[in-house]
């Protein structure tokens, strides 16, 4: 319906766990496949690093890519949360040639706005800040921005995307990465070079404070007025004690009032370095023809230095934690366990418990808690939040029924992690989990855009596409004892944070029904 | 970050001189501007046609071959529709087309549909949503034969499994327990029911009444209504021979025989509009979330080509008025969209939308009012018109890109009676428009004199009065609880329960042996009906009148004992000793009191209600109902009309899964217990089902009760690390 959503965070609850993170895929018959997919399929690295994969598939006249930033939100540091996510928007803003009436000028009229800025934010910031002098740099900071402002032709990169035809333009922004992506009709491959390459050759930050505002108000909506998602936000930061998986990547409120343009541009220069950038392109274009147009476009972007590594690392949890939000909202029951990052060799043994735990109606939970007890309407499990580039959560969710209490679903979900550690799983369980992932990758490759995002998400994290496909053998080969294994590492007193929603309202107590039987 | 500068600046040149070293062949000039690049003419694309066979029962099969991955997707449109269902059972479609897949078949229980289709990792499901019904089905194309009979199954003879029905109900409920937890949900279903009435089929939802109301005979008589071939659309699309899936086809739904059409029924809603500013207070939440508008058009309706233009214009794209105005150059919104909305067989709604926060709900409204005015007041331009034209026309491509699109397509115009060519007939159209059309469109479709004005939000901190936008109501959007037939209580009916309770009194052992109750143990053997299959339990237990009891139940898998006291509640199971969730605690000293001693010896409490309520049959014999209201419960028992002796009861309580639902007890072989008379039989009933059948071996009155009968045991302690 609105054609603006930037997905800040791709959320869907049911869909999650594999929207995140496809790595429920796998295929029919691996290193086949892998083979003829290798031959539709294009690498290319420019001298400036930036990498391209193409895959050629020619089923109707269009094509969809996704640019993956190997930057997101874990990149911050305090007093700029939300830069990452902001970066993004400001890159659908324009360039000198795009969006601009005199670019000249805007130039000059924004580097003003920023003075005007910096020194109406230390006056601010000031613990003895003076109220009159304040209300006077606000006035100037204003008419700043209104002279700015005077220059900007709206929207007009996106602008130029729907004219051309495009479809699904947007981006998004999580811990790990940043994407960027849309479809266009297949003879446009030249303006989407073009687009594509300025925005991040030049991308110039006007309108900043006004997008600011607008990400303020995604805050609102997004987190602080949906009961969930202030819980997750919660039960992440909890379950964080040192690495900045814990800060929510839209950013603190405090921090959205304070970030600056200097701050984007120095977060620009350092991450959006093309060695740093990687597009997969998949549609009805051939390799050999728009490798020309690649170089000509993205080549014009000077090569950088590696950004910094990150250097926290999440020390091993010691404590149970326990997040109780005390909300007018209805009832809900997580639990997060610490897990290693996706490119752990034991990452395929997670899909594997995700699987027999939670999808589908043969799954575990919902056999015990949906069929049979009745104390939840729906359980899901979804890793890969806030990110998996770095040692992450595994989430247990459930939503308790009007009359269950968190504590039943406690018990019900519990007892299920417990027997994952004393008892193997089926035959049919750990096959079904197999047959499931290779026929999920299947339906994955028929969308261009989906193919896009997956190629772009499997080079960011291991450097390399092919291990979308290579994943399969390693799916095919978890074990039994594996999960047995794992679910002994992993689902520990002192490795949980519990977070819940207890509903608050006079007649809490009387509003909970229970699940016992009479007898 | 200087240094940093200079070194990118640094390997910038480097990469330039290599770049024109390396492709000499590369173009020199750099493109500057958009309008500088020429785009080669877009490959021809013949759009494939589906295949389109009617059978001889009216099934409408559609088929379009697509060979790029060896799968196969299907879906049935099927003529019903929540807009059908009667007011008091809404709800009743959407859980008919749930329960159609997950209730099993007649050759298929629920659990080995799942096993099958999850085995194969291929779906089959069923839904009922307002304006159709359907399944869908997937699964690789090696499975087909196989799938594809099992989705026909699943449509064709559905049992609808009771407890299914309730896993469905109660999912329901849940959901509208849930309703206003979410802003936009308020926002949305508020306003609709606003706009269209709120008794229409297009605004009403359903209540945990109209959920109740739904009977497993209502289901089975609505896929009967309904569900029959000359009602629906089958399309298959994806790796299979068109002829070999015909043929499948003929063999799975070919036999199902023709069946009739109910009569046609008409779906009112309101066409009035209903100006004003309608208010729900919502305090957890940052922001306000305002929607405006009125009823909005007809897909056939001649004007609908120059209204999709004009949508475009309004929030069609990134740089469309609403966007670039609201959004980007006031700030005041993250999501903000408006358009005259469209439906295939009634009027859509116009609808404008946006959340701001709490300090500029006033702002927002008066911005969304100003581009409703201003579509007419400073109407589309050329530009904006010939933009947005060509925003529609280049884009379209996209509507045929994929097969599962164009079939989906030619289903859904099938389904409404639309011409199978509507899409090119849309690109036709849209070229057509012109500025004129447009603009009249905006003066006929958008009329903010009649707006209805709808706000989700805190209360304190909005920076206008709402009433400065029109006269305000409140909305009240409180869930109805469960409406219960409540029986009325009379002197007439009182004065008979007293006499009735009296009777009954005697023939338990009279007042005095009553009164001298103190305490009864009892142990026996009960044969349990539980989701897991019948089960064989000792049991012991100990009743401490009023507030104390202690339960021991052997069942096969290992001992569970729950313990209440004043002061303490605990379950002791296999897993450790845990404290007893209030509401279980709650639960259990509701059954404990459902004894008719117990009742007996509380009939002179001033909350202790009785009244007679007729001669009825229970049990297969007459009987003398007593309604009995005590303590937050409601109880109905039978008495033998001759001697006074409870016979049974009849009160709302809970299966093993917690499922709330009616409980029978009859009572039968009455003993002498110390002069008291007890049943030593009782057999319970949940909902007509078989549940309990208890065989009572010993019961002691008023024996030795100890400290100990009710302590802790000194186990390990099970995790308490919630609240």
């Amino acid at each position: 319906m609105s054609p603006m959503r930037w997905r800040m965070l791709r959320h869907r609850l049911p869909a999650l766990a594999a929207a995140l993170f496809l790595v429920s895929g796998a295929f029919l018959a691996t290193a086949q496949d892998l083979a003829s997919f290798n031959e539709k399929t294009t690498v290319h690295t420019l001298d400036n690093g930036w990498t391209f994969i193409i895959v050629e598939r020619p089923v109707a006249p269009v094509f969809s890519f996704a640019t993956y930033a190997n930057v997101g939100a874990a990149q911050e540091i305090p007093g700029i949360t939300g830069l990452a996510h902001m970066f993004e928007h400001m890159a659908f803003k324009g360039t000198p040639n795009i969006g601009t009436t005199n670019y000249k000028a805007e130039k000059r009229a924004i580097e003003e706005l920023e003075a005007a800025y910096q020194v109406m934010q230390t006056e601010r910031l000031s613990p003895r800040s003076d109220p009159e002098r304040l209300q006077q740099l606000e006035a100037r900071f204003k008419e700043m921005e209104k002279k700015a402002d005077e220059y900007v032709i709206k929207n007009e990169f996106g602008d130029i995307i729907d004219r051309e035809g495009g479809t699904g333009l947007n981006a998004f922004t999580n811990s790990d990465v940043t994407g960027y992506f849309y479809s266009l009709p297949a003879n446009k491959f030249e303006l989407m070079a073009y687009l594509e390459s300025e925005r991040f050759l030049h991308p110039v930050f006007r309108e900043f404070y006004k997008e600011r505002d607008v990400v303020k108000e995604e805050r609102r909506m997004r987190i602080e007025s949906q009961p969930f998602r202030r819980l997750l936000e919660q039960i992440v930061s909890a379950a964080f004690q040192a690495h900045p998986y814990h800060q929510p990547v839209v950013g603190y409120m405090s921090d959205l009032n304070s970030i600056t343009i200097t701050d984007a541009e120095d977060f620009y220069r350092t991450y959006y370095v093309p060695s740093n950038l990687v597009t997969a392109v998949v549609g009805d274009i051939k390799a050999d023809e728009i490798l020309p147009i690649i170089e000509k476009y993205f080549g014009r972007i000077p090569v950088g230095p590696a950004p910094p590594a990150l250097r926290t690392v999440e020390p091993t949890q010691i404590a149970e934690k326990t997040v109780v939000l005390k909300d007018p909202s209805q009832p809900m029951y997580l639990e997060a366990y610490h897990k290693p990052a996706a490119t752990d060799i034991d990452e395929p043994v997670y899909d594997a418990i995700d699987d027999i735990l939670f999808t589908g109606r043969t799954s575990r939970m919902y056999r015990s808690l949906v069929r049979d007890k009745k104390i939840a309407i729906a359980a899901q499990s979804f890793t890969g939040f806030p990110g998996n580039k770095y040692p992450g959560l595994w989430f247990a969710l459930a939503v308790p029924s009007r009359d269950a209490s968190t504590e039943e679903v406690q018990t019900a979900v519990r007892a299920e992690l417990e027997r994952l550690k004393i008892e193997d799983v089926s035959d049919e369980e750990l096959a079904r989990f197999k047959t499931r992932a290779k026929a999920d990758l299947v339906r994955s490759l028929r969308s261009n855009q989906g193919l896009a995002e997956n190629l772009a998400r499997y080079h960011t994290l291991f450097g390399d596409w092919r291990e979308l496909f290579r994943y399969i053998d390693r799916l095919d080969a978890v074990t039994k004892a594996d999960i047995r294994r794992v679910a002994n590492v992993v689902f520990k007193d002192s490795n949980r944070t519990v977070g819940m929603i207890v509903t608050e309202t006079a007649q809490a107590d009387e509003d909970k029904g229970s699940a016992q039987g009479e007898s | 970050m200087k240094h940093v500068e200079r070194v990118r600046a640094l390997a910038g040149i480097t990469v330039a001189v290599a770049m024109v070293l390396s492709m000499p062949a590369m173009t020199a000039a750099q493109v500057k501007k958009v309008k500088d690049i020429n785009y080669p003419t877009l490959p021809a694309f013949d759009v494939p046609t589906p295949q389109r066979v009617v059978l001889d029962n009216g099934l409408v099969v559609i088929l379009l071959e697509d060979h790029e991955l060896p799968l196969v997707d299907a879906t049935l449109r099927v003529r019903t529709g929540s807009r059908l269902e009667p007011a008091d059972k809404v709800g009743l479609a959407e859980l008919t087309g749930a329960v159609i897949r997950t209730g099993g078949t007649t050759s298929m229980s629920p659990d080995e549909l799942d096993d099958y289709l999850e085995g194969k990792a291929a779906r089959v499901e069923t839904f009922i949503r307002r304006e159709s019904g359907g399944g869908s089905m997937s699964c690789l194309s090696q499975d087909l034969p196989d799938i594809l009979k099992v989705f026909a199954d699943v449509v064709r003879h559905p049992v609808f499994a009771e407890d299914r029905i309730e896993v469905a109900r109660n999912q329901v409920n849940s959901v509208i327990s849930r309703q206003n937890d979410n802003p936009q949900g308020i926002l949305f279903r508020e306003f609709q029911e606003i706009i269209y009435g709120e008794d229409s089929p297009y605004a009403r939802n359903e209540t945990y009444t109209t959920i109740a109301n739904i009977t497993r005979d209502d289901m089975v008589n609505w896929h009967g209504t309904y569900f029959h071939p000359n009602r629906m659309v089958l399309g298959l699309v994806g790796d299979f021979d068109s002829d070999k899936v015909l043929a499948l086809v003929k063999e799975t739904f070919g036999s199902w025989p023709r069946g009739q059409d109910p009569p046609p029924a008409e779906v009112a809603f309101s066409k009035v509009p209903r100006p004003g500013v309608f208010y729900v207070e919502k305090d957890d939440m940052t922001q306000s979330n305002i929607i405006m508008g009125h009823l909005g058009i007809r897909k056939d309706n001649p004007d609908y080509y120059p209204v999709e233009v004009m949508n475009q214009v309004l929030s069609g794209g990134f740089a469309s008025r609403l966007s670039s105005n609201v959004r980007s150059k006031k700030g005041l919104a993250y999501d903000v969209f408006g358009n005259v909305g469209s439906s295939f067989d009634h009027e859509g709604l116009f609808r404008m939308f946006m959340t701001t926060k709490t300090e500029t709900t006033g702002v927002g409204i008066e911005a969304l009012l100003e581009e409703a005015q201003n579509m007419t007041a400073q109407p589309p331009t050329d530009v904006e018109v010939a933009k947005a034209k060509q925003g529609i026309l280049n884009s379209f491509i996209f509507n045929s890109d994929s097969a599962r699109k164009i079939l989906n397509q030619q289903i859904t115009l099938e389904y409404y009676g639309y011409p199978l060519d509507w899409l090119a007939r849309y690109r036709d159209g849209i070229e057509k428009v012109t500025i004129q059309q447009v603009r009249e469109a905006a003066a006929k479709y958008i009329h903010t004199a009649q707006f209805t004005i709808l706000v989700v939000g805190p209360k304190e901190g909005q920076d206008k009065p709402l009433e400065t936008y029109g006269p305000l109501a409140l909305v009240d959007i409180t869930i109805p609880e469960l409406e219960t037939t409540q029986f009325a209580l009379t002197d007439e009916n009182r004065a008979q329960g007293a006499a009735l309770l009296a009777s009954m009194l005697e023939a338990s052992g009279g007042a005095t042996a009553v009164d001298a109750l103190e305490s009864v143990s009892q142990s026996g053997e009960t044969v349990a009906v539980t989701p897991q299959g019948e089960m064989a339990i000792k049991t012991k237990g100990v009743v401490a009148f009023p507030d104390s009891m202690r339960q021991e139940l052997v069942w096969p898998f290992g001992t569970t004992i729950t313990v209440i006291t004043q002061d303490d509640a605990f379950l002791n199971t296999p897993q450790g000793v845990q404290p007893m969730p209030e509401s279980q605690r709650e639960d259990s000293m509701k059954s404990m009191r459902r004894s008719p001693l117990f009742l007996l010896k509380a009939r002179n409490d001033e909350n202790f209600v009785a009244a007679a309520m007729g001669q009825e049959e229970f049990a297969g014999q007459a009987a003398n109902l007593l309604h009995v209201e005590y303590m937050g419960d409601t109880i109905t028992l039978a008495l033998d009309p001759e001697s006074g002796q409870c016979l049974g009861m009849t009160f709302q309580g809970k299966n093993f899964t917690g499922a709330p639902g009616e409980m029978v007890q009859v009572f039968s072989d009455y003993r002498d217990v110390d002069g008291l008379q007890m049943p030593f039989k009782v057999v319970s009933t949940y909902n007509g089902e078989p549940f309990l059948d208890s065989t009572i071996t010993e019961i002691t009155v008023n024996g030795p009760i100890t400290e100990d009968t009710f302590a802790r045991p000194e186990a390990r302690t099970a995790d308490k690390d919630s609240n």
